[in-house]
C-alpha cells in the first residue's frame, strides 16, 4: 500500500478518525491490526514471518532481563541475531549469493547449476529487523527494559507509517510514546498536514516525475550520449532524495496526526561538504543504527587508524549490501568506506579551515555533490558494465541526444521546485515560524504545492525505491 | 489548514472551468460531423493506424472510380486500447443512435492480430485515461470492479470518473502535458547546436495524426524507447481465445447496431514487432480461423515495408502510408 494511493487514503480515513476517537490502548490495538493490515495488502503470506521475528525478540528481550549469567545473555543476544540476520540471509540474500557461487564456478570452468529459493523479497525485511535486532541489543546492553505487554511491543515493531521504509526507529524513542496517553495537539496537527502536503510533493511530483526519464536512460540497451548518462545521474540523485525523504517526511507526518514524533531522517544532504558529513545527513537512522550496532562494536576508532579504517570500510560495505542483494550495492558500500577512509586520512594530514570561506564552501558542495553522485551511478546502474560505459560516455562524448532536453528540463524544473523549497523552509517541520512565512506567502506556498501536487504528479506511480529494501 | 485546501480547491477549480478546457476531439467529433448520416468508413486503432491510413486518400479510392467520395474518419490514436475504443463507441451510439448504420468499421490488426486483451487487460494507459474516463458509466465501472485489476486501479479509475465533470482533474493532464512537453522542446532547442549531425535527420517523413510524434527529438525518443524494449529471441506463440477478447465484444457491438467490421493488416517494423511480442505473439493462424468463423474479413496488401519506411521504427512514413492506403482501397474493392 503506497502512501500516495487511493488505497492508503481510504485506509487512512477509517484508521485516522477512529483512532483519534480511542484511548491510548485501543489505539494501540486500532494500530496493531490497521498496521497489519498496511502490511498484509502487499502480500499476507509474509505477515507469519513479520509475527515471527517480533515474537522472537519479545520473548528474548524478556528472557534476557530475567538472565544474570553473562554467557547465558550473550547466547540470547547471539540467538536474536541469528534469527533476523538468519531470516535475512535467507529471503534477502540466499539467491543472490548462490547465483554469485555459480558464477564463480563457471568462471573456472566448472558446471554449477545449484538450488535456488525464487522467493519474492519481503517487503521491508531489512528495516524490521534492524528494528527488532536493535531493540534485544539494547536489552543486553541494559539501556533498556523490556517491554511486558505484547501489543505495544507488537506496534513498536509494526508502526505502519514507518513499518516499509523506516525510519528505523529506536526502541528507547518510540516505545515509550506507545507506553503512555497521547495528546494530540494543534501544532501536531499542522506539522503533520505540512510534512504530508510537502513528502507528497517530493515523492509524487519531483520523485515520480523524474523517474520516467532516469529509467528510460539506464534502461537502454546502449549506453546513450554522455550528456544523457550525466544528466540521468543528476535526475536519479534527486529521484533517490526526493523519493526517500519524501516517503520518511509522510511517516513523520502521519505520526504527528497521532501525536507521535518520528526521527528526523534527513537534513538537506546534498549541502553536504564531505563524505562524514553527508552521512550525517542522509539516512540519519540507518547511519546511526550502523555506527551503534555496528561500528561501534566492531572497536570504532579506538584501536589506532588501520583499526579505525577497517571498521569504516566494513561497516560501509555491509551497509551497501544491506540496500540490495546484488554486487553493485556492495560496490557502492565499499565506494562509500573508500570515500570516508579517504577524507579521514587527508583531514588527519591537513587539517581543514575550521571557517572557510563562501566560494571554497560553495566549491566544496558542488563537489561532494558529485562524488556522491559517482555513488549513485555505482547504485542504480544495472551492472558494472553499464557503470563503465557511462563514464566512458560521460567523458569521452558529451554531446545531447534525443533524451538529453527532456532529461535537462526534469532536472531544472523539478530540483529547482526541490531547491526553492527547501532553501526557502531550510527543511523545517514547522516552516510557518520564519517571519518570510508570515507575511502570507507561506500560506500561499502551500495552496501552490497542493495544486502542484493536482496538476503536476505524473499518471503512472512508481513504488517507493527503498521499498524494495 | 482544512479551509486553505477547500479555498484553493475551489479556487482552481473555478479558474479552470474558467480556462474552458472541454474537448471535442475523437469520438465527439465524429458525432459532431455526423450531422444527416454517419460515416461510411471508420478506422478503429493506434497511432499506427492514424499514421498509416490517410483517410483523403482513402475516401477518395474506397469507392468505383464514378462514385462520389467516401466519408473516413480515421480515430487512429496512440494509446488508445480495445476498452477505451468500445466505450467510446457505445457512448457514440447513445449520441447518436444510428451513427454506425452501414458503415464499415476498420479495425486495427497490426502485424496480423488485433489486441487480444479481454476485460481483466489494460482499459487505459498512465496519462491517457482522457481517451477512456469522459466514456464510462456506472455500468461499464460496475464491471470493472468485477475483473483482476488490482484494488488500486479500481479505486482510481473510481475517482477518475467520479470527477469527470471537475474542470480541475481535467485540465491536470493538460497542463502536466503542456509544461513537460513544452519544456522540453524549448530546451532541446537549446541543446540542438550541440548535437551532432546525423543522416536520419532527413527521416521526419511523419503524419501529425493520432498523437504521433513528428519533431525529431519524438522521432528519435519513440526509436530509442522502440530498440530498448525489443528481445532477439523468436517471440512464443501465444494460444487466445478470441471469443473471450475485447476485440470480439468490439464487432459484436458494431454489428447489433448496423455496421460491419473488417480487420486491417497495418504493417509493423521487425524492431515494434520484436517489442510487442516480447511477452508472446498471438497466433495468426488461429486468429484468421476465429474471423473465418465469423465471417470476418482481413484486409492485408501485397505490399513490403523495410524498416526504413518507418522513419521511428513504429509508424509508417507519410509517403509510404499513402502506398498503404491505395493499395487498401484497392484490396477492399478487389475482396
Amino acid at each position: 500500500m503506497l502512501f500516495n494511493s487511493w488505497t492508503f487514503l481510504l485506509f487512512a480515513l477509517v484508521v485516522f478518525p477512529l483512532y483519534w476517537s480511542l484511548r491510548r490502548r485501543g489505539q494501540n490495538v486500532l494500530l496493531l491490526v490497521a498496521s497489519y493490515v498496511f502490511y498484509g495488502a502487499w502480500d499476507w503470506r509474509f505477515l507469519s514471518l513479520f509475527v515471527a521475528s517480533t515474537l522472537v525478540d519479545y520473548a528474548l528481550a524478556l528472557r534476557l532481563e530475567k538472565t544474570t549469567a553473562e554467557r547465558t545473555r550473550r547466547l540470547l543476544v547471539a540467538a536474536s541475531c541469528v534469527a533476523n540476520l538468519g531470516m535475512l540471509a535467507t529471503f534477502k540474500y540466499f539467491d543472490f549469493f548462490v547465483g554469485s557461487a555459480e558464477g564463480a564456478l563457471t568462471a573456472l570452468g566448472l558446471d554449477a547449476s545449484l538450488a535456488r529459493l525464487d522467493i519474492v523479497l519481503p517487503i521491508g525485511i531489512s528495516f524490521y529487523t534492524f528494528q527488532t535486532m536493535g531493540y534485544t541489543i539494547d536489552v543486553y546492553r541494559r539501556r533498556l527494559r523490556p517491554v511486558r505487554d505484547l501489543i505495544d511491543y507488537a506496534l513498536y515493531v509494526a508502526y505502519f507509517p514507518q513499518l516499509v521504509a523506516g525510519p528505523i526507529e529506536r526502541a528507547e524513542r518510540l516505545l515509550p510514546q506507545l507506553q503512555n496517553e497521547r495528546r494530540v495537539t494543534r501544532e501536531h496537527l499542522k506539522q503533520g498536514g505540512w510534512l504530508i502536503l510537502w513528502g507528497l510533493f517530493k515523492k509524487a511530483v519531483i520523485a515520480d516525475g523524474l523517474a520516467g526519464v532516469v529509467n528510460e536512460a539506464f534502461g537502454a540497451t546502449t549506453a546513450p550520449g554522455g550528456l544523457t548518462c550525466l544528466l540521468a545521474v543528476y535526475a536519479f540523485a534527486y529521484q533517490i532524495y526526493c523519493d526517500f525523504s519524501g516517503y520518511s517526511d509522510i511517516a513523520r507526518g502521519l505520526a504527528k496526526l497521532m501525536g507521535i514524533d518520528i526521527v528526523v531522517n534527513f537534513d538537506m544532504p546534498y549541502l553536504s561538504r564531505s563524505p562524514q558529513e553527508f552521512w550525517r545527513r542522509w539516512h540519519i537512522s540507518l547511519s546511526q543504527w550502523l555506527r551503534d550496532y555496528l561500528y561501534i562494536p566492531l572497536g570504532g576508532s579506538r584501536g589506532g587508524a588501520w583499526k579505525t579504517y577497517r571498521n569504516l570500510f566494513l561497516t560501509m560495505a555491509l551497509g551497501g549490501l544491506w540496500h540490495g542483494a546484488a554486487w553493485t550495492f556492495v560496490l557502492w558500500g565499499v565506494f562509500q568506506g573508500a570515500l570516508l577512509m579517504a577524507h579521514r586520512a587527508v583531514s588527519r594530514r591537513w587539517r581543514p579551515a575550521p571557517n572557510p570561506g563562501r566560494a571554497k564552501r560553495v566549491l566544496q558542495t558542488i563537489g561532494m555533490f558529485h562524488v556522491t553522485c559517482l555513488g549513485w551511478l555505482i547504485f542504480r546502474a544495472r551492472d558494472v558494465t553499464q557503470i563503465a560505459d557511462f563514464l566512458r560516455r560521460i567523458v569521452t562524448d558529451l554531446v545531447p541526444d534525443a533524451l538529453s532536453g527532456p532529461l535537462l528540463f526534469h532536472v531544472l524544473f523539478l530540483a529547482g521546485l526541490l531547491w526553492a523549497f527547501e532553501a526557502w523552509t531550510s527543511g523545517r517541520d514547522a516552516p510557518w515560524e520564519r517571519r518570510s512565512w508570515q507575511s502570507g506567502l507561506g500560506w500561499a506556498a502551500v495552496a501552490g504545492l497542493l495544486v502542484g501536487l493536482l496538476i503536476l504528479s505524473p499518471s503512472s506511480t512508481h513504488a517507493f525505491i527503498y521499498f524494495q529494501f | 489548514m482544512l479551509a486553505l485546501i477547500a479555498g484553493t480547491l475551489v479556487a482552481s477549480e473555478v479558474g479552470a472551468r474558467g480556462w474552458g478546457v472541454e474537448s471535442r476531439a475523437w469520438y465527439p467529433a465524429v458525432v459532431g460531423r455526423a450531422s444527416d448520416r454517419g460515416p461510411d468508413v471508420l478506422v478503429v486503432g493506434t497511432s499506427q493506424s492514424a499514421a498509416a491510413i490517410d483517410e483523403d486518400l482513402l475516401a477518395r479510392h474506397w469507392s468505383a472510380p464514378d462514385s462520389a467520395a467516401a466519408r473516413v474518419e480515421n480515430l487512429g490514436q496512440g494509446f488508445s486500447t480495445t476498452m477505451a475504443h468500445l466505450c467510446a463507441m457505445r457512448w457514440a451510439i447513445g449520441q447518436r443512435p444510428d451513427l454506425l448504420r452501414g458503415t464499415t468499421v476498420l479495425l486495427e490488426a497490426a502485424g496480423g492480430t488485433p489486441p487480444p486483451d479481454g476485460a481483466d487487460g489494460r482499459w487505459y494507459y498512465p496519462g491517457m485515461s482522457h481517451l477512456l474516463v469522459p466514456y464510462v458509466d456506472a455500468g461499464l465501472l460496475e464491471r470493472y470492479w468485477g475483473t483482476d485489476h488490482t484494488l488500486e486501479e479500481k479505486l482510481e479509475l473510481t475517482v477518475r470518473v467520479a470527477t469527470t465533470d471537475c474542470a480541475l482533474a481535467r485540465l491536470s493532464d493538460r497542463v502536466r502535458d503542456g509544461i513537460v512537453t513544452n519544456g522540453s522542446r524549448v530546451v532541446e532547442k537549446v541543446l540542438a547546436p550541440l548535437a551532432p549531425v546525423t543522416d536520419e535527420d532527413a527521416e521526419t517523413d511523419l503524419r501529425a495524426k493520432g498523437g504521433v510524434r513528428t519533431d525529431r527529438a519524438g522521432i528519435d525518443r519513440v526509436r530509442a524507447h522502440t530498440l530498448a524494449g525489443g528481445t532477439d529471441a523468436a517471440p512464443s506463440v501465444r494460444d487466445v481465445d478470441w471469443d473471450a477478447t475485447l476485440v470480439a465484444e468490439l464487432v459484436e457491438f458494431v454489428e447489433s447496431h448496423g455496421g460491419n467490421v473488417v480487420f486491417v493488416e497495418v504493417p509493423m517494423s521487425r524492431a515494434a514487432q520484436r517489442t510487442s511480442y516480447a511477452s508472446g505473439r498471438p497466433d495468426p493462424a488461429r486468429f484468421k480461423a476465429w474471423a473465418e468463423r465469423r465471417r470476418l474479413t482481413i484486409l492485408r496488401t501485397h505490399l513490403r515495408f523495410d524498416e526504413s519506411d518507418f522513419p521511428d521504427l513504429v509508424h509508417l512514413s507519410a509517403s509510404r502510408g499513402a502506398d498503404f492506403t491505395l493499395a487498401l482501397a484497392d484490396a477492399w474493392r478487389e475482396r
